[in-house]
């Protein structure tokens, strides 16, 4: 990222500020040279998960559709910016934009997501020199202003930049005490925070994971019930996206969100009359199971490459017809799915849903309902790591895939049990936890991903038998294909073996048994008490 | 920071032209740059329109740091300073030839300037 080591000084100036007092100002003791000014059509650009934001950085669309990237240093200097150019409206991810600095930028921040407008205006930089009588440059200027679309005369921020030249620090001065007098002051927040205050848009970073403070004495009902009141607070937010088919990741998050409270369900269901937890399941497990036509194509799709790469050479192109196939079958998919989020029928079964647990799930009390939401996840948690050795250290490599399967969805559910309850034990060890965690999840996923896609492309074999016109070479291909990741699925299943035994190891069962107890840091001490005894 | 050096005996050769240019390219890629004319002619720092205090001596060069750093002053371009010649540098080479450790001393002073410029 091009970054300057010039001490910029940026004011904010009243919004309402006639610009020829603004000039008549600093006339009283420089010439003022116009340089240069532009004014056009603008929008400010963000991925749903406001990751350029997280990472300092400001992309803007111009009206001929190229993007300019700054970093928060050096947000409109003209000169600094990365620009994306030979674009259209519709680049929106960064696979879209040629080879340039500012994609290598955004490929890691932007991922799988596509970039959308948050804000469109008009802006208006106008480049101004304070000078001397001898066109020596003493002070540079610029004067940013932004506009409502519909209202192109008043700004609704305007901000100079005062650029010091080395030499003339007393010319500075005197430009910052008109600036002053002009009623210019210093922006108290970070420049994009106060870029974004100024036009009113407060940054909303997503996350699909639950960043959330369960009290260890708050009831496990209500503790539960938040938790999943959450979850589908979240997945609600992917909803707009869904609809919009903006990228594939609001689908992806759409389905983690309900697997989450799915988990939250069946793992911490004995806060919920008995009758009540397969009623649950088997309404949310229905909207995610709507979906998984639709995500399992996106996951093909955006694999293409190395799926591709997978095959010699040669063969390599006799599987476009596939891929085809399975973009035309997405796109059907997805105009499904969006009505099917957009219709009366989801959105009365949601809010129904929603309703049940926005104010607390009311039922009967059970027998866990009203206990401290800290037993309970100390509870669950060591059950679901004792179920998770357990099969562990059964493993054998005649094992059957299945049983793999079983401790990985397992270990899924560990994971979130650690996001809900996480920040009720010591931060230290939960990090080491969640460290070994997701080293076995990362090798049983992969795992997981190499069955399921060698299943999902027998299936397509077998449905080629019925079509009239055979084509052998994509047949070949896809023979070559899932016979490779045949091979690869042998040689992970030995690393999840592996990993399984690192994690049921007596060092890591030891870690559990210390991380997950009731400390003097989390709990009153008459429970603080009870809960050791137990 | 990275030193460019433009060298030669001879005149003519496009020394200033070649120094002048890169050192306008170099900030528009955001680099600080600080354009050093030893040149007693000062051709460069006369492109820039940038003249030096008549009363510098080279000598101050290596013993007067701070009097040195005083004299950079800021160009009409963002990012890009000069270090105006002085006629006082027309013996600059010679000074330099009869210098001890004069390499040596010239690379510790140019890179004490990164620190001392920003």
């Amino acid at each position: 990222m091009k970054s300057s080591k010039i001490s910029d000084t940026r004011y904010l100036l009243p919004y309402n500020m006639a610009k020829k007092h603004f000039l008549e100002t600093l006339k009283s003791a420089f010439v003022v040279k116009q340089i240069a000014s532009s004014s056009e059509k603008f929008s400010i650009l963000e991925s749903f998960e406001w990751g350029l934001y997280k990472n300092n950085l400001l992309a803007i669309r111009h009206e001929n559709q190229s993007i300019s990237l700054w970093n928060k240093h050096n947000l409109f200097d003209i000169e600094l910016a990365q620009k994306i150019d030979d674009i259209n409206a519709n680049s929106r991810f960064w696979w879209d934009f040629p080879d340039c600095t500012a994609k290598e930028i955004l490929k890691p921040i932007l991922d799988l997501r596509s970039l959308s407008p948050i804000y469109k205006g008009v802006l208006k930089i106008e480049q101004l020199n304070l000078q001397n009588e001898a066109d020596k440059i003493l002070v540079f200027c610029q004067l940013m202003s932004i506009y409502k679309p519909e209202q192109p005369r008043t700004p609704i921020m305007r901000q100079i930049i005062i650029t010091p030249v080395t030499g003339y620090t007393k010319e500075n001065g005197q430009a910052i005490e008109l600036i002053r007098d002009l009623g210019g002051f210093k922006a108290s927040l970070p420049p994009l925070d106060s870029l974004l205050g100024a036009i009113g848009v407060s940054a909303q970073p997503y996350t699909v994971k639950p960043q959330i403070e369960i009290p260890p004495s708050m009831p496990a009902r209500s503790a539960v019930s938040s938790i999943i009141n959450i979850m589908i607070e979240k997945q609600r937010l992917t909803e707009p996206g869904i609809i919009k088919d903006i990228d594939t990741e609001f689908l992806h998050h759409f389905r983690v969100a309900i697997r989450m409270l799915r988990a939250a369900i069946a793992h911490l269901k004995d806060v919920f009359p008995q009758h009540e937890v397969p009623i649950l399941k088997q309404r949310f497990g229905d909207l995610a199971r709507e979906t998984n036509k639709l995500r399992d194509l996106d996951v093909f799709i955006l694999d293409q490459e190395r799926y591709m790469n997978l095959l010699p050479e040669s063969i390599r192109n006799d599987l476009a017809p596939m891929f085809n196939d399975f973009q035309q079958n997405r796109q059907t998919e997805a105009k499904r799915i969006s009505r099917w989020i957009g219709s009366k029928a989801y959105r009365d079964e949601i809010n129904e849903l929603q309703s049940l647990f926005e104010n607390g799930y009311s039922a009967m009390e059970t027998l866990w309902s009203e206990k401290p939401s800290i037993e309970l996840a100390i509870n669950k948690i060591q059950k679901t790591y004792k179920k998770i050795y357990t099969a562990a250290i059964k493993i054998t490599h005649t094992t059957p895939d299945e049983d793999i399967h079983k401790i990985r969805i397992d270990c899924k559910n560990l994971r979130y049990l650690l996001y809900f309850f996480g920040s009720q034990f010591n931060k230290k060890k939960i990090k080491i936890v969640g460290k070994h965690l997701k080293s076995l999840q990362d090798t049983l996923g992969i795992f997981n991903d190499l069955t399921v896609q060698g299943e999902f492309l027998k299936n397509y074999l077998y449905q080629l038998e019925h079509k009239p016109k055979k084509d052998i070479m994509l047949i070949a291909s896809l023979g070559g294909l899932i016979s490779t990741l045949y091979t690869m699925k042998i040689q992970e299943r030995d690393k999840c073996i592996n990993e399984l035994a690192i994690f049921s190891n007596d060092e890591n069962r030891q870690l559990f048994k210390e991380t997950f107890i009731v400390s003097s840091d989390t709990l009153p001490s008459q429970l603080q008490q009870k809960g050791n005894a137990e | 920071m990275k030193i460019v050096a433009s060298y030669s005996i001879k005149g003519g050769v496009g020394k200033t032209a070649a120094s002048v240019n890169l050192a306008y390219a170099a900030p528009k890629a955001a680099n600080e740059t600080l354009l050093i004319d030893l040149d007693p002619e000062g051709a460069s720092s006369f492109y820039f329109r940038i003249g030096a205090s008549k009363k510098e001596k080279s000598s101050y060069f290596f013993t007067k740091k701070n009097r040195l750093l005083s004299q950079v002053k800021g160009s009409n371009y963002k990012r890009l300073d000069i270090l105006p010649a002085n006629l006082s540098f027309r013996n600059f080479d010679i000074m330099l030839n009869n210098m001890s450790q004069s390499k040596q001393r010239l690379k510790e002073l140019l890179s004490s300037l990164k620190i001392n410029m920003i």
